[in-house]
């Protein structure tokens, strides 16, 4: 549940009790007209004082709530987990008030292949039936294709392999190594370490460096439809 | 060194294409550290709808969006709700394909004469619904961009907001005492408060001697003339700084400047992309808009390419098809070296003689509204005529031109090694038989050097390193009618009045005794304000009678005189007096000594 609809239901429920006492002492006032002179203090009392509590404490309530907001919604927010988008190296200042934004699956899916679309055309050159070409024709556009996204995903990246030396040297492969980051093929029997040859140095990012989220939060646009208009 | 001012030094370069700001945080050093180091502010900037991304660099271009894409909310920033304005890379992007609400080369129009350059008057050929702004209000808002992303961000942080900072705006050295007016009055209504104004091929070489440290004064001595080259994406700038001895000290000096040239790396692949896209259109493929905005980045990565490496004789240029079919519509060419030696070597690099000048075109008498290009686009005939005048040479020994015994280069255009060895080797050619030749000061960073040294100046203005004497770049006149007798049919003859001598400095004030004027309170004054780079000898309450050859109208001067206590209608004697502000302005005012008062003078720029 979201905090700002227990806020609401503080309010609504605080000022249903108000209504009712207001109710009550309207009553007291129908049997009790004398008190409707304005030189008597009970008459005040009972007409406008339960309408000026409720507003009090809704004013009170309200502020009070303004300054822990944020916090509550970041708590459950990580309690969701899975939605959120990992956070950004080197703080951009652009966050109000430290809250986290809430990133819905497709904006990464969007950022991404967006990116590469709009420098690079991929979603282009791989949607398009590129079997009519002569390899001359297809060699061209590839090179825009290259161009584009390799200046874009090193951007946003930072690509480097995961092993530094050159593919086809030798390596030893530690005890402690990580599989994740080296994966052993051919004769692979006992434990590390090993002696083995590079044969694809890997590839790793070395920072996340997508733009920041602005728009909607839900999408299905990689790349607008252009009309022009003569 | 003084104690500075505000936590931060700020240097902001507001470029024709970019600009870039830097700052140095003072509290990040102590008295005793070398110079302190200097930071490129990431400025935040709309990368696509709804994405935001630092870079260090901020387009010089604003995006007026339709009332469709500002509903769409994609163009919010913090500071701006409603996504009004477009400041950055999406803005340039996004402007080339919808050219009607895209303002751009601002800088370029701040010192038009020829427009009212407070009048809202960009974009040029602006969509019917489209809010136009004046050149000043497109120079603030990029300032305002800046001061936005600031507090923001890093000001945010450190609780320091960027109008509380030491700011340096830095600005072409030609540009002349009302475009300087405007540049500050750009940033006070950016709210940036009290800027201080900074030559922009000073500020390249402020960020040499911030890189060399103490090293400068092995590399140069006494009798050196340097020259900096600035050629950014939109101008081209020149300045000489010569390096004297007193006392076993070295001093800098900045001698000369040279004139507003409107010619930059963008007119140069602009010129090679319309060379590719005429072969192309002979073969019977007509580019549109945006084929040709493909074509002009690819062009330019070509040329990069032919330049920077002398074995390649071609680089293939691609137009990817316009549509989704990227393959099907590709258009292949190449770029020769052949095309690129032609049109950039020859066209704007050209060998030449000292002795040679630019062909100027013949001014017709109707002149479409538009930027005053530069009609010839040899950068070296250029190079020549400024070594030339009489503003260069004056001051040096010997007779003849001033020839440089260092350059340094800055702007985007000098990435290309072969473009900084035709110079020199040109320079060269023009040093022949003398005692020395020509060398070339490295290791500032072309893009950022500007930004750098203007926030290095921040230092050099708390005590921190050597000053660069500069001063009023040229000398100022004001237009006086002569009173001989008027010949009918004849305009009546203008006299030059000297009231500001090249190289006043900042904080001096020059009197001019010499002319009195009667003044009939009540009513408003005007006086035709001149400028000459050509005549540096010319004193305070000198007279000029033909200077038509050497000195141009740049503006007019304007004042309504009300006086409190004086009598609308009363006549009363008074003189001119100039001023040089801290700020880098100039202020020319009327004085009454009898009854102590002051008019000051405000250029009217309304052509």
């Amino acid at each position: 549940m979201e905090y700002k609809s227990i806020k609401g239901a503080v309010l609504w429920t605080s000022f249903f009790f108000f209504a009712c006492v207001n109710a009550g002492t309207g009553a007291i006032l129908y049997f009790h007209q004398e008190f409707m002179d304005p030189q008597r203090w009970e008459g005040w009392v009972l007409g406008v004082g339960p309408l000026a509590v409720w507003l009090v404490f809704a004013m009170v309530v309200s502020s009070l709530s303004e300054g822990v907001q944020p916090e509550k919604e970041a708590e459950e927010a990580g309690a969701e987990g899975g939605e959120k988008a990992p956070p950004e190296e080197g703080e951009t200042g652009l966050e109000e008030e430290g809250a986290e934004e809430l990133y819905p699956k497709e904006v990464a899916v969007v950022q991404l292949l967006g990116l590469l679309q709009r420098e690079g055309r991929l979603i282009d050159f791989l949607e398009e039936d590129i079997e009519p070409y002569d390899d001359a024709q297809i060699g061209a556009a590839v090179r825009e294709v290259h161009r584009g996204c390799r200046a874009a995903l090193n951007d946003a990246l930072g690509l480097e392999p995961v092993l530094d030396a050159p593919e086809g040297t030798e390596v030893e492969v530690e005890e402690d190594f990580d599989p994740s980051r080296i994966r052993l093929i051919g004769n692979v029997h006992g434990s590390p370490p090993f002696k083995g040859v590079i044969r694809h140095s890997g590839w790793r990012f070395t920072r996340v460096d997508l733009p920041k989220w602005t728009g909607k939060e839900k999408t299905d646009i990689l790349a607008p439809a252009e009309v022009e208009i003569s | 060194m003084n104690e500075p001012r505000s936590r931060f030094v700020v240097g902001i370069d507001l470029g024709t294409t970019n600009c870039v700001l830097s700052y140095i945080d003072m509290e990040g050093t102590s008295g005793d550290s070398p110079s302190p180091g200097i930071e490129i502010f990431p400025c935040p900037q709309i990368e696509a709808p709804g994405e935001v991304k630092e870079h260090r660099l901020l387009p010089s271009f604003i995006y007026l969006p339709t009332e469709q894409e500002r509903e769409g909310g994609g163009l919010v920033m913090p500071w701006d709700p409603f996504g009004e304005r477009v400041v950055g890379r999406w803005a340039r992007i996004r402007g080339a394909e919808v050219p009607g609400r895209l303002v751009s080369s601002a800088k370029s129009w701040l010192c038009h004469r020829g427009v009212d350059r407070l009048a809202p008057i960009l974009p040029l050929d602006a969509a019917p619904d489209c809010k136009k702004m004046s050149p000043v209000v497109a120079t603030a808002t990029y300032l305002r961009h800046f001061k936005a992303a600031w507090n923001h961000g890093l000001g945010k942080r450190a609780g320091q907001k960027l109008e509380d900072q030491d700011v340096y705006i830095t600005i072409p050295a030609s540009f002349d005492a009302v475009a300087r007016d405007l540049t500050v009055k750009a940033a006070a209504s950016a709210g940036l408060g009290e800027v201080v104004l900074l030559e922009e091929p000073q500020a390249a070489f402020y960020s040499w001697l911030h890189l060399q440290g103490e090293e400068w004064k092995k590399q140069v001595e006494p009798g050196d003339i340097i020259l900096v080259v600035d050629i950014g994406g939109g101008t081209s700038d020149f300045s000489l700084i010569q390096v004297s001895a007193r006392d076993n000290q070295l001093f800098l000096e900045r001698l000369a400047v040279g004139d507003h040239l409107l010619l930059g790396g963008d007119n140069m692949d602009l010129t090679l992309t319309w060379t590719l896209s005429e072969e192309l259109k002979s073969r019977g493929q007509k580019l549109d808009n945006h084929q040709f905005q493909a074509l002009w980045n690819n062009v330019r990565l070509a040329k990069e390419k032919l330049l920077e490496d002398p074995d390649l004789q071609s680089v293939p240029v691609v137009i990817p098809g316009r549509g989704t079919g990227l393959v099907g519509g590709t258009i292949r060419t190449e770029l020769t070296r052949e095309q690129v030696v032609e049109v950039i070597l020859q066209g704007f690099f050209p060998e030449c003689a000292i002795t040679d000048m630019p062909q100027e075109r013949q001014k017709t008498g109707l002149q479409e509204l538009g930027l005053p290009y530069a009609a010839d686009t040899a950068v070296t005939r250029h190079l020549a005529r400024f070594l030339n005048s009489e503003a260069a040479s004056a001051g040096l020994e010997g007779e003849g031109p001033a020839i440089p015994t260092a350059v340094l280069f800055n702007g985007g255009v000098f990435k290309a090694r072969v473009l900084r060895e035709r110079i020199m080797s040109v320079i060269s050619s023009w040093a022949e038989g003398r005692a020395e030749q020509p060398v070339e000061l490295l290791g500032t960073d072309l893009d950022l050097a500007v930004s750098r040294g203007a926030a290095h100046f921040g230092l050099v203005q708390l005590g921190e390193g050597i000053k660069i004497k500069s001063g009023i770049p040229r000398s100022y006149y004001i237009g006086l009618e002569s009173a001989v007798l008027a010949v009918p049919g004849m305009p009546p003859r203008i006299k030059a009045l000297c009231v500001v001598p090249k190289g006043l400095e900042e904080g001096s004030v020059v009197d001019i005794p010499e002319k009195e004027f009667g003044l009939l309170v009540g009513q408003e004054v005007e006086f035709m304000f001149l400028g000459s780079n050509e005549r540096p000898e010319d004193r305070p309450g000198d007279i000029i009678e033909d200077w038509e050859e050497t000195i141009e109208p740049v503006s007019t001067l304007r004042t309504a005189l009300e006086a409190p206590g004086v009598e609308p209608g009363t006549v009363i004697p008074v003189t001119l007096q100039a001023r040089v502000t801290e700020v880098g302005t100039l202020a020319i005012s009327l004085v009454s000594r009898d009854r102590n008062l002051k008019f000051d003078l405000e250029f009217d720029v309304r052509s």
